[in-house]
């Protein structure tokens, strides 16, 4: 290739700042996982149908292969190696596993994504119905469990965070809470 | 990495990024939020010399609601739109937004971005031709006004020329008292692409339902309004025997295609089936 390492990008990722140099082609994705080694991050279709490379991106949803790393200049991205501790499963993962609610693992980091995002919906105001919270999911795809447990285990995490906003009563301060 | 190699620009004004389209129109593909042309490109069905990147294009990310329309700039998510405080005064937009792709998708596609790439299934097509509007196109050769209606010439291929930006599009305010109703069929439920969508809208008062449209489109046919012809019989009740041959002689006017997924056929059976179903529901609308 004539062109390679030719554009200069810097982001943040899980609150580190990454300077690199990357071919113009090269999809986010690729990115994280070949220069950073994040791996966590999966490439399933490759093609935004599957949803196994979903990325927080300004605390949003994004498919990471349907995204040009030169287009992730300026923006701060989290993982899901950034939304736990090594060897400590977060609070949606372990919720994850309680309920059964992965067989192969590899869609997991994506749907994890997906709460998160749901979860930081509910820190910002809203109150998704068991619909909106289908229609949320439905982002993502999983050939093992059937849905059904990912869907309990969402639906517990966000009554559950809903409980905590209403009983302390007080805005909680995550940095979705745009 | 699976697109074709290609020059990347990250364009920083509306001057600029017509200056890169102008000097290879052919070779250039402005890019937004990607979702329509970054599977093109990871299957290497297109092959651009080069991208444009304006989304750092501060002017095109206007959203602005009016008394008389709703103005959304280039750069403008699906999600923004969704969640804007204004949008749900313009009725099948409103209802048709959460239902386009998935959240994901919706967080980085634009509304521009699916009007330019004109897959003739998707939901916001449909919603422009039911609301009526325009689209602002931009080049070297200066800004140009494309009415909704003449926009989709085919399924994806537009009234655009190779060197003009998409830079607004405008989607008329309904006029008070009018309800709309927005459906689509997709074989995997949410977040496919549907086989055909759907429209229709009417003012609906004492004197029955009035400006009644009707809006179709999927693979084989590009978003239309039904003509004139069809839609006035329907003025008035709505009832069963006009709502029937509305929805029979419309379907009659359209071409769809074979796919993979559907025939021509099962897809004109959906259309008259789907635009019947929403004329009744708008006729539970009259008072």
């Amino acid at each position: 290739m004539t062109r390679a390492d030719e554009l200069a990008i810097q982001l943040r990722v899980n609150g580190r700042t990454i300077r690199a140099n990357v071919p113009a082609r090269m999809t986010l994705v690729d990115f994280l996982r070949e220069r950073l080694g994040l791996t966590g991050t999966h490439i399933g279709c490759g093609e935004g149908l599957c949803g196994a490379c979903n990325v927080l991106l300004e605390s949003r949803s994004t498919r990471a292969c349907l995204m040009l790393a030169a287009q992730a200049d300026n923006t701060n991205i989290v993982t899901v190696e950034g939304l736990s501790s090594p060897g400590e499963p977060s609070k949606v993962q372990d919720c994850l596993v309680r309920h059964h609610a992965l067989q192969c693992g590899f869609c997991t980091p994506g749907f994890v994504i997906l709460i998160e995002e749901l979860l930081a919906e509910v820190d910002a105001g809203k109150r998704p119905t068991t619909a909106q919270v289908r229609a949320h999911l439905s982002s993502s795809v999983c050939r093992c469990t059937g849905y059904t447990p990912i869907i309990a285990a969402a639906e517990e995490l966000v009554a559950e965070r809903i409980a905590g906003i209403d009983s302390s009563n007080t805005t909680p301060s995550t940095e979705a809470a745009r | 990495m699976r697109p074709a190699p290609f020059d990347y620009v990250a364009a920083t004004t509306v001057e600029q990024a017509c200056a890169e389209l102008g000097r290879d129109p052919g070779g250039t593909r402005v890019l937004a939020g990607g979702q329509s042309l970054m599977p093109r490109l990871v299957r290497r069905l297109d092959r651009p010399r080069c991208l444009i990147d304006i989304t750092r294009i501060a002017e095109l990310h206007e959203l602005c609601a009016t008394e008389s329309d709703l103005r959304v700039g280039a750069a403008v998510t699906q999600r923004t739109v969704e969640m804007y405080h204004a949008t749900p005064g313009f009725g099948v937009l409103a209802q048709a937004l959460p239902r386009v792709g998935k959240v994901t998708t919706r967080n980085r596609g634009t509304i521009c971005g699916s009007l330019a790439n004109a897959n003739p299934a998707a939901e916001l097509g449909v919603c422009l031709q039911v609301l009526g509007g325009e689209i602002n196109a931009i080049s070297v050769r200066g800004l140009r006004r494309i009415s909704a209606k003449d926009f989709f010439l085919a399924p994806r291929r537009t009234a655009l020329d190779d060197d003009e930006l998409l830079h607004t599009v405008r989607f008329n305010r309904p006029q008070v008292g009018t309800v709309g109703h927005f459906d689509k069929v997709t074989v995997r439920g949410a977040g496919d692409t549907p086989l055909l969508s759907a429209a229709v809208s009417a003012r609906v008062g004492g004197d029955g339902a009035t400006d009644v449209r009707i809006g179709v489109g999927g693979e084989g046919q590009q978003p239309v309004l039904a003509p004139a012809g069809i839609t006035a019989a329907l003025a008035g009740s709505l009832d069963d025997a006009a709502i029937d041959h509305a929805s029979h002689s419309l379907t009659a006017q359209l071409e769809f295609s074979d796919d993979t997924r559907a025939s021509a056929d099962h897809r004109r059976r959906l259309a008259v089936r789907v635009v019947g179903r929403l004329l009744r529901r708008l006729r539970e609308d009259l008072p």
